[in-house]
């Protein structure tokens, strides 16, 4: 078959698959109907057959490039993901989450050392009043710090301020995390780096006001949203760290596959850091602030950090051994059956 | 083919090759985000002003709310209605797709797009810029690390034109061929041929004897004056 043959005779199923091209894909997926859809993978078989004819027998560029350009659009939307249905949502953090947080669970515990270690320290020689804070943090920022906070909370704030710092919160604190962990990418240098750093600022300035007289609305205020918004940090920081990791622990895999690993359980870690640090900054931004009485926000601290505990600390283990339980019951069953029967169950 | 190329092995037994977006490509459609991204926070922040004179704080929240909405989500956003293209990318005809050439999910597009921070350092993507000339698919550490990459589809396109004009014997004519000439001789000539007036004349004697002078030998042709011609020739078919 010749070139000008091919053309002539196939010409008419290509045009008909450009043009379905356009109707199936990207979100008007969902408006095509079977039948589109069953004639769109008919002719993309098709012209996968024709691409592979027309390049065996060297036939002109022009139309091989076009044969190719189509069988590779064609390719990018017929094997397009599962779609996301909120199901999907609910097994994402009801399973695969935890077992990405309990295979990383090393540098989870390793973030929050990282962060909190130097975190408490410093607090600890703020508190005390140890001139070394002073080396830190200038003395004119902690007095600023210090009158800040010096007004309480019986009054509350101006609703529309509550909305004005609630913005900066979400813009500088998650900022903050999400260059956490990017920065981990050299190595996870850079977010050690910033796990340190933010820890030993925020300790030093919050060990410091918390000496000062203001103290006790400093303490106040931060009881609530503190918990998730200090724990995403280190969060964040143990994914970035993970990052950078991956891309020097490779074991026996190559050097692309295991960052790209690295990777894909890194985001998951990331983007559940990013969820807690929206609740803080609303939390911050309208809750902190506010003249409810302190037993109100202690509680509500209180339960987030328990939430905390069980989601991060507890819950990925238990899914984690579920998950080895299930797996372990269907090689058992696997074993008892016959090598035959055994391939057979593989096959199908 | 010279240049470059992503090549996918399809189930359907067939490969088929994406041509790869330079770095040029990619930052002009960058700039297109860009430009677009700051001209809707400007819009919207001088809407806000005249719009909410007395709860301006509340404005300026919503403002910045939305500021790191666009800041961080707008490539994601895209990416996903757009099936891995953004603005710009659109534009310009290009597209993320990953490495086996399937599309970009949440989390690659989430991933390659948090990288920006560490890719955009120390200034104007000086690291992304260097590991895109590093790596063989042009990737910056946010494609390494999501598996993705930026494919050029414009040059892809051109063919449905000629093809919709009556393009089916002058194809016939292509094909004639009276040397043999392997499939990849004749696209390396061709693709000089298709190039060679971009060079200064000169310069593509020079290159053109190189290339000329192995196919004289083996099919008995004498050398002629200008070897691009012999070239042009075996290109077209063989010597008349």
């Amino acid at each position: 078959m010749t070139a000008a043959e091919l053309i002539r005779t196939r010409r008419g199923e290509w045009l008909e698959l450009e043009a379905l091209l356009g109707r199936v894909s990207g979100r008007r997926r969902k408006a095509a109907s079977a039948d589109e859809l069953a004639r769109f993978a008919s002719l993309f078989r098709n012209i996968c057959a024709d691409l592979a004819r027309a390049r065996a027998q060297g036939m002109p560029d022009d139309l091989v490039d076009y044969l190719n350009a189509l069988a590779a659009r064609c390719h990018n939307v017929f094997y397009v993901a599962p779609p996301r249905a909120s199901g999907r949502i609910w097994a994402f953090f009801r399973r695969t989450l935890p077992l990405t947080l309990r295979r990383n669970m090393t540098y989870i515990v390793a973030g929050v050392l990282l962060f909190f270690g130097p975190h408490f320290a410093l607090m600890y020689l703020g508190y005390t009043d140890h001139p070394v804070i002073y080396k830190i943090v200038p003395k004119s920022t902690l007095r600023m710090m210090e009158k800040m906070h010096g007004g309480g909370h019986t009054k509350g704030r101006r609703e529309d301020k509550d909305m004005a710092m609630a913005g900066f919160y979400v813009v500088n604190n998650i900022g903050i995390a999400f260059r956490c962990f990017a920065s981990g990418i050299f190595f996870g240098l850079g977010s050690i780096y910033m796990l340190l750093f933010n820890g030993i600022l925020l300790g030093a300035i919050i060990g410091y006001v918390a000496h000062s007289p203001s103290g006790g609305n400093l303490l106040q205020f931060i009881v609530a949203h503190g918990p998730f918004e200090l724990f995403a940090i280190a969060l964040a920081g143990a994914a970035g760290i993970r990052l950078g990791l991956g891309f020097i622990i490779v074991g026996n895999r190559r050097r692309r596959d295991a960052l790209r690993q690295a990777g894909a359980e890194s985001v998951q870690i990331v983007v559940a850091a990013a969820i807690l640090l929206f609740a803080a900054a609303m939390t911050e931004g309208f809750f902190s602030p506010s003249s409810l009485p302190v037993a109100v926000k202690i509680a509500y601290g209180s339960i987030c950090a328990a939430f905390l505990i069980f989601y991060f600390g507890v819950l990925p283990f238990f899914v984690a051994r579920a998950e080895a339980r299930r797996e372990q019951a269907a090689a058992e069953r696997a074993a008892t059956l016959t090598p035959a029967a055994a391939t057979a169950v593989g096959a199908a | 083919m010279i240049g470059t190329g992503l090549k996918v092995d399809a189930p359907e037994g067939v490969s088929f090759s994406y041509e790869l977006a330079s770095l040029a490509d990619r930052a002009k459609a960058y700039l297109i985000d860009l430009l677009l991204r700051v001209a809707a926070m400007v819009v919207i922040g001088i809407v806000f002003l005249l719009a909410l004179g007395p709860v301006i704080w509340a404005g300026i929240g919503l403002w910045l709310v939305i500021y790191f909405a666009v800041e961080w989500g707008f490539y994601v956003f895209f990416e996903l209605i757009w099936d891995g293209q953004s603005p710009g990318k659109r534009i310009l005809d290009l597209r993320v797709v990953k490495v086996a050439g399937h599309p970009v999910g949440f989390f690659d597009s989430v991933l390659r797009n948090l990288l920006r921070t560490a890719d955009q350092l120390p200034l104007t993507y000086g690291v992304g810029s260097l590991a895109m000339l590093m790596t063989g698919r042009f990737q910056r550490l946010g494609d390494l690390a999501a598996g993705t990459v930026v494919v050029r589809e414009a040059k892809a396109w051109y063919g449905m034109r000629s093809l919709q004009g009556a393009s089916a014997p002058t194809a016939e004519s292509l094909v004639a061929k009276r040397v043999s000439l392997s499939n990849r001789e004749r696209r390396l000539l061709q693709e000089f041929v298709a190039r060679k007036d971009r060079l200064h004349p000169e310069r593509a004697e020079q290159l053109a004897e190189i290339l000329a002078r192995p196919y004289a030998e083996r099919f008995g042709l004498p050398m002629p004056a200008r070897a691009t011609d012999l070239l042009q020739q075996l290109v077209q078919g063989g010597p008349r």
